[in-house]
């Protein structure tokens, strides 16, 4: 092969190219694009020295290894595979992608770390080598790609473009000629479009690129548009340039005043740092009086919170202003959909009253739809204050009487407040458990153990002695139900057996003996795993719980001695019946889950496996086979009478307990414990 | 001996208990043509100086004796030295069939009869003990006054005798048979080789006037014998209770459709299976009502989640036969037919003792999961309004459980969005339970039962409990009432046939009145559509509830009724 500049480049016989072409071997033997680091750094000495063998960055450990995109390689690589897949050099673009991509699969078929990055490296090679070698006109082609013809293609062109043209010597004009194609094809994204994310970036470092020509820049980036692609495009162009001081925030809020360029100022001026107390005040108060329609007013606000955020310099007439002004945007009933402003609200710096209000009146109002919790939590996210999220959570399940959906809503800000600080967590959840309210106790005993899985007992950090005795006599009631798995609850309780007062120790003793008929043995081995055995009250309680466990256990040892009311013996088909069902069950929301959470299952491959012994690796390591089963005790009584066992404790999470709490109160008054 | 014989030979064997060989070995007497006099069951209690059976019979000889018959099963089945010398042991019977005389002086001629004493036992005489046994026979009785009956002697004698003339001659009859004693206590065994052997016995048209007829009974009584027997010593009474219920159902099918109900040989060889199921119903009970008494007691803890419908199923299956046998302990063993009015009220008083203690320790006899659940209640209900006397405290009782039931569907509606499955489908019922899903198959937009509760609820006429019911219930499903409707047919044949689900008339559309009143008196100006039973008439009205049992056929309305105020 002698028909390119390249081959004189790469094509010699030092021991570097020599390493390189028996390191490609290797790969396509193994058609692994990864390997062991240690093995294959001694033996490509060259290559290592020369930095084009690097630890593979997402593999845990650092024991793999995987290679630069160097042209040398990739050189090597074509030289490779090009007989294998009959390619040869040449300026068609539709050749080398695919070229690019036999390579690709070729490896893909085993594994499929690192494919992509091995077709974009050798797809940027060939175009380089087309423009280099053949007088390819990457510009020119690149107007003349069609989105539609061959997506994969046109991708593949436009981040090889994008990430060399600056360095072509193509003017400005002409690039942005390109950028204006490709957000033709691309058209308005409807959320968040990585298409648009790397056009965006590319128009900054253009920008900086041309910094010298920024008059000629903004002559352009001021022409009107009105296809909606190159509107949003052209933004995109002011934005970069207004910060880079071709557009004053004093023209921008002129701007406001002509309704033809007023979605654009206030959209600009969403990222300007405005500081003079004048120019701050007369934004404020053009804001006020503008006619809006929806899409500005959330921009409106959008900019009304940056002026918040950086408020600290303001007088407090300025402040309270601005405050109204943002609470008359949540109150306003012409916007339908509050979620984006909230989000916006959620993530300003301002922790105030002020705010906090603004989210607990959107809480009650008639506008509040449920949809809104996720927008809301952002707020929380942003400030670490537990009483105050407990009560926006609080709020919002008696707003709600959903406790399960409040949690759902909040999960991520949930998780960042548990794992910062467990103990303020564990014991805010606490308190919820005993709360007056039944769907707050409930949304209590989900927030503490809803990171438990169901055969692992709960352990908690806080600890539950501090409560005062009528909060212990509480949590005692609350927790020591059917409702939780008792591996979860009876660890926590146990804790209280060292309470002062001797009414909660008996109520501990008398709530573990109700629980045996339906948790059976179950009980008592929690007893005897959670309490260690010096503890004074652990002989007499197991002693009474054991009295208790026996007599049930006789009645259940009469039970199994006879086989006339076996389910397995006359009632085997049915049985196997509503097992099947319930497997079936369980597949569907299985398969529902992935189709909701496509992402996620979609870089997941399943294969089914007819053995269970493990998995011989590509390099015959044996990994024993993966498998977890959680076994827990679901309650016995669960299945004699379910309706009635729901509905029992849907009234305890649904009831109000003020005057069970006013009783136990004088029961405890009266037992001189507090 | 050929393999069916062995069948027949290692049944033998393998009665253990104490009665067993007692029940059976007189069928064989009286299919052998003796006159049995007095059984081991009659001088129960009393000496019968070893004399288990006396019967009158023509020995091989051809000369007509009186027999003494010495049965010896259970421990004693085989013979040894030990079995021979111990106290009550062989010695002692042989003894006392040779010296101690038993004279009827009410039987002319009885007491001149010349003697024979036959030895039963379905065992083997063990070698070592075989001189000695000879050597007191020889001592004893004179030649010919005395044989021994082994298993092997008696083998014969059941084949030749009780099964060959309808059971080992036919090859699909043995196949049956067999079938049904290798399946027996296999998981889920419907029997259906026994009820298909049962109709193939009942094909043969014996003529009641023959010994034909006699061995036909005989025949279906030792088969029943024999799956009550294998049920036992498998320690679960299940499938005999189920073998039973077949037998019975499907043999006084044949005697009404012959109709021979009245006619006394009939009724003696069928209240012989009656008796039988008797003894296993009792049984049964025996067994499972302390456990069915305690609390939740059918609950299955190896059921699992499957109990979500299986307690309820199982209850309600319990609580149907529970009435059956209540209603056949009325006429049956003691009473033959009928019992003196203050004895059936004592024992009525205990029964629904027992009857509310199972309701109220059961939650799976208040929570119907099918419409035909209706029928298990209303034999409960019918059982107690039916009674000799029904105490103000009995309607109490009652009342609170049809009001638990109806409690358990508004919560059933209310917590799973569902009313108990209207076309008796488990399998859709099953598959909602476990997924908490809807199949489209599953009915609950009609209701019978949601109405015979209503009716139930009008005998008791509270109006308070009508309305709180109504206001909960009244418009979730379109109510409705079946009635026998079979013009120019013995619907009484058919109900004791097979299922008459399309001989039932309905009325739908049926709605609840605002006033219970209003509601009583609609009930009471609908028609009747009354059925005569000639089963009742025979004296076995009981039987009436076994195709409610077992074809799951409709209760019909002119039971209940005429109990509505």
């Amino acid at each position: 092969m002698s028909d390119t500049l390249w081959d004189t480049q790469f094509e010699d016989d030092t021991s570097l190219s020599l390493e390189i072409e028996a390191f490609v071997q290797m790969l396509a033997t193994s058609r692994l694009l990864q390997f062991t680091l240690a093995e294959t750094t001694a033996r490509f000495p060259e290559m290592t020295t020369a930095g084009l063998i690097l630890p593979a960055p997402y593999i845990a450990g650092g024991m793999d290894g995987t290679f630069d995109n160097d042209p040398r390689i990739m050189y090597a690589c074509y030289r490779h595979f090009s007989p294998l897949f009959n390619y040869t050099l040449s300026s068609d673009v539709t050749a080398m992608h695919k070229f690019a991509h036999q390579v690709g699969d070729y490896f893909h078929t085993t594994s499929r770390h690192g494919v992509s990055k091995l077709v974009d490296g050798l797809f940027g090679f060939l175009l380089q080598n087309a423009q280099k070698a053949f007088g390819l006109n990457l510009t020119a082609y690149a107007l003349s790609m069609q989105l539609r013809a061959d997506s994969k293609l046109f991708y593949s062109f436009f981040t090889q473009y994008f990430a060399t043209i600056l360095d072509s010597g193509d003017s400005f004009e002409s690039v942005w000629d390109v950028c204006s194609h490709y957000a033709g094809q691309e058209g308005v994204p409807e959320s968040f479009s990585a298409a648009w994310n790397m056009l965006a970036k590319f128009v900054h470092s253009l920008v900086d690129h041309h910094k010298a020509h920024l008059p000629v820049i903004r002559s352009i980036a001021t022409q009107e548009q009105s296809d909606p692609a190159l509107k949003l495009l052209y933004l995109q162009l002011l934005n970069k340039i207004t910060l880079e001081g071709a557009v004053t925030v004093e023209e921008l809020v002129d701007w406001l005043d002509d309704e033809t360029s007023r979605t654009k100022a206030l959209t600009l001026l969403v990222s300007q740092k405005i500081d003079e107390a004048p120019l701050r005040q007369r934004l404020v108060d053009k804001l006020r009086c503008l006619p809006l329609h929806e899409g500005e007013k959330l921009e409106r606000l959008r900019v009304l919170l940056n002026l918040l955020d950086s408020s600290a310099a303001d007088t407090p007439a300025f402040r309270d202003q601005l405050i109204t002004e943002i609470k008359a945007h949540f109150q306003d009933p012409a916007i339908v959909d509050l979620s984006a402003s909230l989000q916006h609200l959620g993530r300003s710096n301002e922790a105030t009253d002020a705010v906090n209000s603004i989210i607990d009146e959107v809480l009650h109002s008639q506008q509040f739809k449920p949809d809104y919790l996720r927008s809301m939590a952002f707020f929380f996210a942003n400030h670490k204050d537990f009483v105050r999220f407990f009560h926006f959570l609080r709020s919002a399940c008696l707003k709600l009487l959903a406790a399960r959906k409040v949690v759902k809503s909040s999960e991520s800000v949930i998780y960042l407040y548990r794992t910062t600080s467990p103990v303020d967590f564990e014991k805010q959840a606490i308190l919820l458990c005993t709360d007056s309210e039944g769907v707050c106790r409930l949304l209590g005993q989900e927030l503490l153990f809803d990171t438990f899985q169901l055969d692992q007992t709960a352990t908690i950090t806080y600890d539950v002695g501090q409560l005062d005795m009528l909060q212990q006599y509480k949590l005692v009631i609350s927790l020591l139900t059917q409702l939780r798995p008792i591996n979860h609850t009876i660890p926590i309780v146990l804790k209280l057996l060292d309470s002062p007062s001797p009414i909660v120790q008996e109520l501990i003793a008398c709530k573990l003996e109700a629980l045996i008929p339906s948790y059976q043995y179950e009980v008592i081995e929690q007893v005897k795993n959670n309490l260690p055995d010096t503890h004074t009250r652990k002989a007499p309680l197991l002693a009474r719980l054991e009295d208790t466990w026996s007599r049930l256990a006789a009645i259940l040892h009469k039970k199994n001695t006879i086989k006339e009311f076996d389910p397995h013996l006359s009632e085997t088909e049915k049985m196997r019946a509503y097992h099947r069902a319930t497997a079936k069950a369980s597949q569907q929301i299985s398969k529902k889950a992935k189709k909701e959470h496509g992402g996620l299952f979609n870089t997941m491959k399943s294969r089914q496996v007819a053995r269970g012994g493990g998995t011989v690796m590509p390099d015959g390591r044996v990994n024993p086979m993966m498998s977890h089963s959680i076994t827990f005790t679901l309650p016995r009584t669960m299945f004699i009478t379910p309706e009635r066992n729901d509905y029992e404790m849907e009234e305890l999470y649904s009831s109000n307990w003020d005057n069970e709490f006013e009783q136990w109160e004088q029961i405890i008054l009266s037992s001189g414990s507090i | 001996m050929g393999t069916d014989n062995i069948i027949v030979r290692e049944y033998l064997e393998s009665l253990s208990e104490s009665g067993e060989l007692d029940h059976i070995f007189p069928l064989l007497l009286s299919l052998k043509g003796f006159k049995i006099i007095r059984t081991a069951k009659e001088a129960l209690g009393q000496p019968q100086y070893g004399k288990d059976i006396i019967a009158v019979g023509v020995d091989s000889d051809g000369v007509k004796k009186r027999f003494y018959f010495e049965l010896k099963g259970h421990a004693d089945k085989d013979i040894d030295i030990g079995t021979i010398s111990k106290p009550d042991g062989i010695r002692e019977s042989l003894h006392e069939m040779k010296y101690e005389i038993y004279e009827d002086s009410g039987i002319p001629g009885f007491n001149q009869l010349p003697v024979k004493a036959v030895l039963v036992h379905n065992g083997i005489v063990k070698p070592n003990a075989k001189p000695v046994l000879d050597g007191l026979i020889k001592s004893l009785f004179n030649e010919g006054d005395f044989e021994r009956w082994g298993v092997y002697e008696l083998t014969v004698q059941f084949s030749e005798h009780l099964f060959n003339e309808y059971l080992l001659t036919d090859s699909e009859n043995i196949r049956l048979f067999k079938r049904t004693l290798v399946l027996l206590n296999a998981p889920d065994y419907d029997l259906a080789d026994f009820s298909a052997l049962v109709d193939r016995l009942l094909e043969n048209k014996a003529d009641i006037r023959t010994r034909a007829f006699a061995k036909l009974f005989a025949t279906l009584n030792l088969l029943a014998y024999i799956l009550y027997h294998y049920s036992k010593e498998n320690n679960n009474l299940e499938p005999a209770k189920k073998g039973l219920t077949i037998l019975v159902l499907k043999t006084w099918a044949w005697i009404l459709e012959r109709t021979l109900e009245n006619k006394a040989p009939v009724k003696r060889v069928f209240g012989k299976i009656l008796d039988t199921q008797y003894r296993v119903l009792d049984d049964y009970f025996k067994t499972t009502l302390p456990v069915a008494l305690l609390e939740d007691g059918i609950f299955s803890e190896k059921g699992g989640p499957y109990e979500n419908v299986g307690y309820s199923m199982r209850s309600m299956k319990y609580l149907s036969y529970l009435v059956y046998f209540f209603q056949l302990r009325h006429h049956w063993p003691s009473g033959r037919g009928s019992i003196p009015s203050q004895v059936k009220k004592r024992l009525e008083k205990f029964q629904k003792e027992v009857l509310f203690k199972v309701l109220g320790a059961n939650a799976g006899c208040r929570r119907p999961l099918l419409d035909r659940h209706s029928r298990p209640i209303l034999m409960a209900a019918l059982f107690v309004l039916q009674g000799e006397e029904i105490t103000e405290d009995d309607k109490i009782r009652l009342h609170n459980y049809i009001a638990e039931i109806i409690n358990n569907i508004i919560l059933l509606k209310s917590m799973r969005g569902m009313l108990p499955e209207f076309a008796d489908n488990e399998e859709v019922l099953i598959e909602y339970m476990a997924s908490n899903r809807r199949p489209d198959e599953y009915i609950d937009s009609s209701s019978m039962l949601i109405l015979i509760l209503f009716e139930l609820l009008a005998i008791f006429d509270q109006e308070e409990f009508y309305q709180n019911a109504r206001n909960e219930l009244a418009g979730l499903a379109d109510l409705q009432i079946a009635y026998p409707y079979a013009p120019d047919e013995d619907m009484e044949l058919l109900f004791f046939s097979g299922q008459t689900h399309d001989k039932m008339a309905v009325e739908s559309g049926i709605q609840l009145p605002e006033e219970l009143a209003k509601f009583q008196a609609f009930i009471k100006s609908r028609p009747t559509f009354n059925v005569s039973f000639r089963t009742d008439v025979a004296g076995f009205p009981f039987l009436k509830w076994l195709p409610v049992i077992y074809y799951h056929n409709d209760i019909f309305p002119q039971f209940w009724r005429p109990f509505i105020i």
